[in-house]
């Protein structure tokens, strides 16, 4: 697989990503950059490694061998409260809002600590979503998609450069759906670059300029979701070989 | 240096063995509660304790040996032990496992002041079996034998009862995988309160034991939830085999620390296997402590 | 409408240390109390009066700049008439009296200790009186060794922050109950070290302090209600400041909050040594008390068990739960079992059974649900 050269244009670049769990390969050393101010897309079938690899990417997991560097600095080993402060954040797919922290406080503990207009940034990101009101409420008193959204929020309390969006709409409601990725769009037109995990196809061909796919630990394929879709080894690790003889 | 003689290395190891057998069959029943219910229970000790004054009383007021004891105490804190489970256990099991681990420590400081209410904190024992085998140039103590030798058995048998028998397995089915064996239409509630009463009846058990060998006062429990701590997270918590094995091993550490050094490390050695291995080796050697 | 109460509640007590101090001039007028034999007495008294009420408003300044509504600034002035009372007390109350409130301070003081790390950061410790056994060997050892009763209460609590450091790195690597299983067996170790080294404890035997060198008793009430106060504020500032927030957040989701920037690790040792520093202190000051330590009363497993009980109790990490806590227990214990220590651990073994069962929140969460009318908090709630 022949990988373009990790140049300034990349805000993120890994390299030979290995990780092994008691015999298991998760992730057969991964090459994967992506280029700043897109929105590059993770997709694979399931148990693929997506996850995994957002763990890494993000320091939760540090037990993989390889090269990750974020905006040209090497944060394999970071522990994740640094990465996050360099500028990349990343969400859950299933949603980790804090149960018994008010909304606000769950905004404000994401931001930055000397951040004296902390509160005013988040009661102002809530408006855009029309949660204003909920402020007050507490985290386990939300809905789920109300959930997802405060989580998505809690991301861009600090300002990243990148965010990892670990399947945001997965259990969310159309129009709260729609609300989310409308705010994509809007961050990346500001600057903001994503990585996005989704299983939604129309979703990746309308949103994304670059799209990756990962199957069994390994990039089988990158480049614009038109040529990956009919890319034969992707289909492949979706849909399984066809054989001359006899059911699969 | 004559502690190196071989027929003093063979005496401790011999009191060690017997001593960590007793240690097993407490350590055992713990770890199963564990295994089944991911329940720490901070009262198994004073369950033992509850035997141990039990054989006490017995032996006082109706001169009852400890042996025969042993036949009454067993039952009964089975059946203790699992009504016990369905009145208190039962509403802590689902939550987080802290929230057992307190109930359990409100239970455990409970039982040992009733005991103090009742039993003063003077010392007890049951000083039935006297005297000692003569085994060629070893002298072995006879209660230290009588004790070392049901505790095993008693240990043993509830393995194999685990193993063999199709409730024994039934219990594992619960402790491997608490949801599916309800699926398989194993009434896991049931099973639960079954294998607390079966820990507290290997409690009550060890405490007669106890009261054979040793002297003890309500507060007593404390050193010995401490070893079957070091016993469980060194063997591997709910590994049955793990513990009985890591019994043993511990009752032989302690025995020739306290020959080469003094009683006293030797008691503490408990102490520091825990706190070294929780604090160094958080993982345990086979266990969940991190999970 | 629950603003215009406690409007009404402010102008009252607003109007109290206006009428204090126009009647401090005027000995024995309008002061409530017993009586004060000789103008010395009262000339002292006066002074005592002046300078709690400058404390006073001093620390209605500090809470006020960082007040909310209406429960805090009722718990303010609750406070503050609490304060006053524990510092005119010693005038009027005998021996017997002041020692029992200076136990009440001990016990709020290593409550507030507990809650910091166990309430408020989600970490429950079993063995937190491990630093209180420390502190009072430490603090005993320098007292002999020569050192002003004040800088040995210092250096008992410098003692045990100093062991808190490398401790808490290693313990809060441990989730949970194996978080509490270990702090229980750091009791014990810190027991067994304490009985084996006889050359520096005297062993099972224990220290006997001389009374020449101890202070007198109404120092060390002041002290202990000091170290009491101390810790209150304490945890009322971190439960308002952007740590106690960082802490709330590792209590609910340690990974979640290490994803969003708080660095959990250090976080959480500060909050460990925080509580640590406490017991030492306090430690150290009833070693004063008692004259006499010994491995069994300084590591005394009592002393644990109240601490959890008593904020469970009270409500964890709130800063009144813990005060409360400690007040009702400690009455309950002077009125039904001074004379059986056991019956009162027996008491408290049931207490801890009811709430970890029925009110997981504490006292503190029954007027909180009164007030804010929400649907009841989850019995699946941790401590």
């Amino acid at each position: 697989m022949i990988e373009p050269v990790c140049g300034p244009d990349h805000i993120l670049c890994a390299w030979g990503l290995t990780r092994e769990f008691g015999g298991v390969q998760a992730l057969r050393g991964v090459d994967l950059h992506v280029v700043r101010g897109t929105i590059t897309g993770l997709i694979g079938p399931n148990g693929s490694g997506k996850t995994t690899l957002f763990q890494v990417i993000s320091g939760m997991d540090r037990g993989a061998t390889g090269t990750i560097s974020f905006d040209r600095e090497s944060i394999l080993g970071w522990r994740p409260s640094e990465i996050y402060r360099r500028g990349l954040a990343r969400t859950f797919q299933l949603s980790r809002v804090f149960p018994e922290l008010t909304v606000l406080e769950n905004l404000v503990v994401a931001g930055h600590r000397r951040d004296r207009g902390a509160a005013e940034r988040a009661l102002g990101l809530l408006e855009r979503v029309h949660l204003r009101e909920y402020a007050a409420v507490l985290g386990k008193n939300l809905s789920y998609g109300q959930q997802k959204l405060v989580e998505f929020l809690r991301v861009l309390m600090s300002d990243p450069a990148l965010i990892l969006l670990d399947e945001p709409a997965a259990g969310v409601n159309p129009t709260l759906r729609k609300t989310l990725w409308d705010m994509v769009r809007h961050l990346n037109g500001l600057g903001t670059t994503f990585l996005v995990i989704e299983h939604n196809m129309e979703v990746i061909a309308d949103l994304c300029s670059d799209v990756y796919v990962l199957s069994d630990g390994e990039i089988i394929a990158q480049g614009d979701f038109a040529s990956i879709r009919n890319n034969e080894r992707v289909l492949e690790a979706y849909f399984g070989k066809s054989r001359k003889h006899g059911a699969a | 240096m004559e502690l190196l003689e071989p027929d003093i290395l063979l005496q401790l190891l011999i009191g060690g063995l017997l001593a960590g057998m007793l240690y097993a069959l407490l350590a055992c029943g713990l770890n199963l509660v564990f295994g089944v219910m991911r329940v720490i229970n901070l009262a198994h000790a004073e369950l033992m304790l509850v035997g141990a004054f039990g054989a006490y009383v017995l032996f006082t007021i109706f001169g009852l040996h400890p042996l025969v004891s042993l036949l009454l105490i067993v039952p009964v804190l089975f059946i203790a032990g699992y009504y016990l489970q369905s009145v208190l256990i039962e509403r802590v099991v689902e939550r987080p496992m802290l929230t057992s681990l307190l109930a359990t420590y409100g239970l455990s400081i409970i039982l040992i002041n009733v005991g103090l209410l009742l039993f003063s904190a003077d010392f007890k024992s049951v000083p039935v079996l006297q005297g000692s085998f003569l085994i060629g140039e070893l002298t072995v103590s006879k209660p230290r034998v009588t004790a070392g030798v049901i505790s095993l058995l008693l240990t043993v048998g509830v393995y194999l009862f685990l193993e063999r028998s199709h409730l024994g397995k039934a219990i594992r089915a619960v402790s491997e995988h608490a949801q599916v064996a309800a699926i398989c239409g194993i009434d896991v509630r049931k099973i639960r309160m079954l294998t607390f009463g079966m820990a507290a009846a290997m409690a009550g058990a060890a405490g007669v034991m106890l009261s054979v060998i040793y002297s003890f006062w309500p507060g007593s429990g404390i050193d010995f939830i401490q070893k079957c701590f070091a016993i469980i997270i060194i063997g591997g918590m709910g590994n049955f085999l793990g513990a009985l094995y890591g019994g043993i091993l511990l009752g032989v550490v302690e025995a020739f620390v306290g020959g080469f050094a003094s009683t006293q490390w030797a008691e503490a050695v408990a102490y520091l296997l825990l706190v070294t291995v929780l604090l160094i080796r958080p993982t345990g050697l086979k266990g969940v402590a991190r999970a | 409408m629950p603003e215009k109460l406690s409007q009404k509640l402010l102008r009252v007590l607003r109007s109290f240390p206006a009428a204090l101090s126009s009647s401090a001039g005027k000995p024995g007028a309008a002061i409530p109390g017993g009586p004060f034999g000789g103008t010395n007495v009262r000339r002292t008294f006066v002074k005592n009066l002046r300078l709690t009420l400058t404390r006073l408003t001093a620390a209605r300044d500090v809470f006020e700049t960082a007040s909310e509504g209406n429960p805090r600034s009722i718990g303010l002035w609750v406070g503050a008439v609490l304060v006053t009372f524990v510092l005119l007390a010693p005038l009027g109350i005998n021996d017997y009296h002041q020692s029992f409130l200076l136990q009440v301070f001990m016990v709020i003081a290593l409550a507030q200790a507990w809650n910091l790390i166990s309430g408020m950061t989600g970490y429950v410790s079993f063995g937190h009186a491990a630093f209180f056994g420390v502190g009072a060997y430490a603090g005993a050892l320098f007292l002999t060794w020569g050192f002003p009763w004040w800088l040995a209460v210092i250096k008992g609590a410098g003692i045990a922050a100093l062991l808190a450091v490398p401790l808490g790195f290693l313990t809060l690597r441990l989730r949970g109950p194996y978080f509490a299983i270990a702090m229980l067996g750091l009791n014990e170790v810190g027991r067994v070290v304490a009985t084996l080294w006889v050359d520096v404890t005297r062993g099972g035997t224990g220290l006997t302090l001389s009374p020449k060198l101890l202070p007198s008793l109404d120092v060390k009430y002041f002290t202990m209600f000091a170290l009491a106060l101390g810790a209150t504020l304490l945890v009322a500032w971190v439960h308002r400041s952007r740590f106690g927030l960082e802490l709330r957040a590792i209590r609910e989701d340690e990974e979640a909050a290490e994803m969003v920037g708080v660095n959990t690790t250090l976080n959480k040792v500060i909050a460990f040594v925080l509580s640590a520093v406490i017991p030492g202190a306090v430690g150290a000051v009833y070693v004063m008390y008692t004259s006499y330590i010994n491995p069994a009363s300084a590591f005394e497993h009592a002393r644990n068990i109240e601490m959890i009980v008593v904020v469970l109790f009270g409500g964890s990490g709130t800063v009144w739960g813990p005060i409360i806590g400690a007040g009702t227990v400690m009455i309950l214990r002077e009125l039904l079992w001074a004379q059986f220590p056991a019956a009162h651990l027996a008491a408290l073994g049931v207490l801890l059974l009811v709430v970890v069962l029925y009110l997981p929140g504490g006292l503190i969460s029954i007027l909180r649900d009164r007030q804010q009318k929400r649907p009841d908090a989850r019995p699946g709630e941790s401590p």
